[in-house]
């Protein structure tokens, strides 16, 4: 669940759970638990532990293992982890040493233009691309 | 008082949180596990969510507080000492702002919105 507030009286945004917020939540409330007990067993502050989980720092590599070990996770609660660190991430980098001067425009103006994206916009800019890579897949098959 | 809200008799406060204790399948009597609610806030309120900031994020004189957010969300946050000292020492009147803050939620989301209203000390002037 994301949720955006501007603060009175100032420019800051802030956002509600992220995806792992959310994950570690859960996985709390199921073995009956509180953020103070995970963060003894991160080693961490409860602070630091919450402006993670509520994406306002990035989550720590070693925050992984951890989790792991103390709550025992496999199979799919273990994917799920992984895809929440991912999807969680505070910034992403794009390596633009290679890309042509059209790629470039893309990403300047895609940065430029960001904290703009609303919630729909933001699913047809998905659809687009994910359409894009589908065409790009059956392009290739053609030749072929 | 600068905000006010509906009337509700002691009766029905009793019964209001008689039903808030049944909503977190917590016993009607003995201690209310006000930590353990915080954490199963937001299956039940969706729309809420809860910040452990530094002492020096809020003023010196609120130990914690109740946002309501543009988008008609709340996020509670709750200074660090206030927070741990609930946890580690289990500090009754800690728990207890954690718990008021809680209840701003719930008693928001069942209609009891406050409203702004400015009360004027004698002689004062705007």
């Amino acid at each position: 669940m994301y949720n955006y507030r501007v603060k009175k009286g100032s420019k800051e945004e802030f956002m509600g759970y992220t995806k792992f917020g959310e994950f570690v939540r859960v996985l709390r409330v199921k073995n009956h638990e509180v953020m103070g007990d995970m963060a003894i067993f991160l080693d961490t502050t409860t602070p630091y532990l919450s402006a993670v989980e509520n994406g306002k720092k990035n989550i720590p590599k070693e925050w992984k293992d951890k989790i792991i070990e103390h709550y025992n996770l496999q199979g799919e609660e273990l994917d799920a982890l992984e895809e929440a660190i991912e999807i969680s991430k505070t910034q992403r980098k794009i390596d633009l040493k290679t890309s042509t001067d059209a790629q470039r425009e893309v990403a300047l103006e895609f940065q430029r233009s960001f904290n703009n994206i609303d919630a729909e916009t933001a699913k047809e800019i998905i659809k687009l691309l994910e359409g894009k890579q589908n065409n790009n897949g059956l392009h290739n098959k053609t030749n072929k | 008082m600068d905000y006010i809200t509906k009337p509700i008799s002691r009766k029905s406060i009793r019964s209001l949180a008689r039903f808030f204790r049944s909503l977190f399948d917590v016993p009607q009597t003995g201690p209310f596990p006000v930590l353990k609610v915080l954490e199963e806030l937001s299956d039940k309120f969706p729309k809420a969510n809860f910040e452990i900031v530094e002492n020096k994020d809020l003023p010196k004189h609120i130990p914690a507080r109740c946002m309501l957010n543009k988008d008609g969300t709340y996020t509670i946050e709750i200074k660090r000492r206030v927070y741990d000292g609930a946890y580690k020492k289990g500090i009754g009147a800690y728990l207890g702002f954690i718990l008021h803050e809680m209840m701003h939620v719930f008693m928001s989301e069942i209609g009891f919105k406050p409203i702004y209203n400015r009360s004027f000390k004698k002689n004062q002037t705007i």
